[in-house]
């Protein structure tokens, strides 16, 4: 969160995806870098849209551009998904963590209680 | 160990593991404070606070903090609250999770643990869905990124 400049923040990435034509925008960028303006005529809303979108990107770090002659060309740059992926990854982690946990105590708990012989006093049918 | 997995939409994670017990005796380990603040916590993290009404509709609350002082959200305070959609002991639990550390902390997630009876005690499978959409909700939009992503990926894994 802090340091922004230096690793990608999956909020970010997940704002700039939360829009279907951004969205669409890195779908066509997959199959190859693009000059602005055959993206823009790839869609239905007007180029300034466009340009906002791509920008957008831009600063999520999912499209990077350059200059060849008089055009801006957009090339994709995946990287910041594996933010989005890590993401879900620490959630992974931690579900599996919490479990894992969970069994070791009610296992030693029962083992204890089922032991001294009485406290769930057969509430099996 | 615990199996744990992330669906192919990327959107939930869910999480699997017998334990040794009938499922009456692990729904209270789920919903009674004392023992929850026993299995909760861990290496890495502390519970700090811990309540629940333990009923459908009722609330739930807890805060953890980082242990370690380098955890990759940098946050170090955890809170996470929601409330009980459903409440069917020993059987079944759905709650709502709300997070401060989400990229949206407004953002609804659902975390739903169903209890199963098998001969050696209890299948236990939590399911926590509605991570991906977390954006996207905001935006009016529930799904299909998701897919990209997976898309996306395999392409940078080629």
């Amino acid at each position: 969160m802090r340091n922004r400049s230096v690793t990608y923040s999956p909020e970010a990435a997940f704002q700039a995806l939360a829009d279907p034509t951004r969205r669409a925008v890195l779908d066509l960028l997959r199959r190859g870098s693009q000059p602005a303006g055959a993206i823009a005529s790839a869609f239905p809303v007007s180029r300034p849209a466009i340009s906002k979108h791509l920008r957008l990107l831009r600063r999520a770090h999912l499209v990077r551009e350059h200059r060849e002659g008089r055009h801006r060309v957009y090339q994709l740059n995946p990287e910041p998904l594996r933010a989005v992926d890590e993401w879900l990854e620490r959630y992974r982690s931690f579900w599996a963590a919490s479990l894992t946990n969970l069994k070791s105590f009610v296992e030693a708990e029962y083992g204890k209680e089922m032991q001294a012989g009485s406290p769930s006093k057969h509430k099996q049918k | 160990m615990a199996t744990s997995k992330i669906t192919p939409d990327n959107d939930a994670v869910v999480t699997e593991i017998e334990i040794a017990a009938p499922p009456e005796r692990v729904f209270r380990a789920l919903v009674d404070r004392e023992q929850a603040m026993q299995w909760g916590g861990g290496k890495d993290f502390e519970i700090v606070l811990w309540e629940m009404d333990a009923r459908q509709g009722g609330k739930w609350n807890f805060v953890s903090r980082d242990r370690t002082g380098k955890n990759p959200t940098g946050f170090s305070r955890f809170e996470h609250h929601g409330e009980f959609l459903e409440f069917d002991p020993p059987r079944l639990l759905v709650q709502t999770w709300y997070a401060n550390w989400h990229p949206d902390p407004s953002h609804k997630t659902i975390v739903r643990w169903d209890l199963t009876p098998t001969p050696k005690g209890t299948l236990l499978k939590v399911t926590h869905s509605g991570l991906a959409t977390m954006a996207g909700v905001a935006a009016g939009y529930s799904q299909g990124w998701p897919g990209l992503v997976q898309q996306i990926k395999s392409f940078l894994e080629k």
